[in-house]
């Protein structure tokens, strides 16, 4: 008698844990499908890991770090080596030109922050030492103010933490902004630097710079 | 209970009277917050006004390098009370569109004269001081500006995203299950459901009503457990920080939506876990009563 007592409270407390598990092996089935369609989704929506929260219109989880890039290497260096791949925010380079009037730093990523304390390589593009266009834009009335001075056949030179590389100037160029012939991957090793074309009043749609064909390239052994 | 027959058709009712209670959750929750006047509340809790102010202002700022048109241009005709009028015209829009199934288009359409006159003045101003012809070249400048500075301010204010979601095709398909959920048939049918799923328990446990009661908290109790799980791991690893828009205002909103949301169910639930441990604790007394009666 205490035995079928016993029993019975056993199941009294068992039924919801069996229920339970029913109810969430119908759900899991029944979530399959619709899983599969939103997973995607879902992953694109919500892909920020380090789950930074904006404040005070900053763009957020930019880290801007400025680097001291050395421009006077003297230990040897090879013609082969790797990249070291910068942080987005994180200046890795600055360009020099006897062209240019001064260097210009070089910061990994595109962002207004970014653009107001140098120029900027799209991360999407390729970084200088490796093979594939290197795309580096600045704004026109700060640090590509004086990009006009370029002409085909100049020395650019990119001094990295990690080597410095030598171009030539090959092309000026022009194209409207949604025109992404110059800023696509390439083949070759290149250089494109741009910015906007000045225009009174108004926000331009023409873009101008150059294209620079590799030259040199220099590794850091040290 | 005691009767074994009766046992696993009460399972079955309690499995779906689950299923209907998380679905009278869900539809509740979707009630309580798809509507204009919550998203009112969001906008005047966090004051996103003067965030999406602090935007416009950071955004113009940076086009002054490529447009050569300062930004208190722009933000002289914009106070905050205009982008406050302007948000709750947007979210109007955007639920206007969600709750009429009449509607086709989506229109959102902020009243921009103000910027437009300051424009207006700016170029005029530049051409007569700096000998610009006022030529087609001229007008389509200035018509270009006010395009850009309308495109701009619609985005910024737009802070649930509304036109983006109507210009991918999103937003007729939540407006689908936004009117099945906030229809009152559907309140209806789910009530007439839990009514069914309830007599129909009752009767397999007339020989021991109190029982009853058991399965309907054991109900509510899986259903609460189904809907709380989920809601602490969201609320846990504030998983909606990873959000992928980071805009200040789109993000406030956005997060402020779910997290309320969130809570809300978590809320909603503990009520719930609670009242079925009441009922519980009622069958366990009124069981043993009615058995030392019986042994009495």
């Amino acid at each position: 008698m205490a035995d079928k007592k016993r029993s019975g409270v056993v199941i009294y407390i068992l039924t919801p844990f069996l229920v339970l598990i029913l109810c969430t092996a119908i759900i899991a089935v029944a979530a399959i499908k619709p899983y599969n369609k939103l997973s995607t989704y879902i992953g694109i929506a919500f892909m920020d890991n380090l789950k930074t929260i904006p404040s005070n219109g900053i763009t957020a989880g930019l880290h801007i770090k400025d680097n001291n890039i050395d421009v006077d290497y003297s230990a040897p260096t090879t013609d082969s080596g790797s990249v070291v791949w910068p942080e987005f925010g994180e200046q890795f380079a600055v360009i020099r030109s006897d062209s240019l009037p001064s260097s210009i730093p070089v910061y990994w990523g595109s962002s207004s922050e970014l653009f107001k304390r140098g120029a900027c390589q799209s991360s999407s593009s390729t970084i200088p030492g490796e093979n594939g266009n290197a795309v580096i834009s600045a704004h026109v009335d700060t640090f590509f103010a004086d990009i006009d001075k370029l002409k085909v056949g100049d020395k650019v030179v990119i001094n990295t933490n990690y080597g410095y590389f030598t171009y030539e100037v090959s092309e000026l160029i022009e194209f409207k902004k949604d025109n992404k012939k110059y800023i696509i991957p390439s083949d070759d090793s290149r250089l494109t630097l741009y910015t906007c074309k000045t225009d009174v009043l108004g926000a331009t749609d023409m873009r101008k710079g150059v294209v620079c064909k590799l030259t040199d390239k220099k590794f850091y052994t040290k | 209970m005691k009767k074994s027959n009766s046992y696993l058709p009460c399972v079955i009712l309690s499995v779906l009277m689950v299923f209907t209670l998380i679905g009278t959750s869900a539809a509740f929750t979707f009630q309580h917050f798809m509507n204009y006047d919550y998203a009112v509340t969001i906008c005047k809790q966090h004051q996103l006004d003067s965030k999406v102010n602090q935007s416009l202002q950071k955004y113009f700022d940076d086009k002054v390098n490529t447009t050569g048109i300062p930004s208190d241009i722009y933000m002289k005709s914009i106070s905050n009370q205009w982008i406050d009028d302007t948000m709750k015209l947007s979210l109007k829009s955007g639920f206007d569109f969600l709750t009429n199934k009449n509607t086709d288009s989506y229109n959102f359409n902020p009243d921009f004269s103000a910027v437009d006159s300051s424009l207006d003045s700016f170029f005029s101003d530049y051409a007569e001081k700096n000998g610009y012809q006022k030529d087609s070249v001229f007008e389509n400048k200035l018509d270009s500006a006010k395009q850009n500075a309308h495109q701009a301010i619609k985005d910024y204010t737009d802070i649930l995203k509304f036109n983006t979601l109507y210009s991918e095709g999103v937003l007729k398909s939540v407006r689908t299950y936004t009117l099945l959920a906030t229809s009152p048939i559907l309140s209806i049918a789910i009530l007439a459901c839990l009514a069914i799923l309830f007599a129909l328990t009752l009767l397999f446990c007339r020989k021991n009503k109190i029982f009853t009661l058991y399965w309907i908290a054991t109900s509510i109790l899986v259903s609460s457990a189904i809907i709380l799980i989920p809601c602490i791991y969201l609320k846990a690893t504030n998983y909606f920080d990873s959000f992928v828009i980071k805009q200040e205002q789109i993000f406030i909103a956005f997060t402020s939506y779910m997290y309320s949301a969130v809570n809300f169910l978590i809320t909603l639930q503990i009520i719930l876990s609670a009242a079925a441990v009441i009922m519980l604790a009622v069958c366990v007394i009124f069981s043993k009563s009615k058995k030392s009666t019986v042994n009495a």
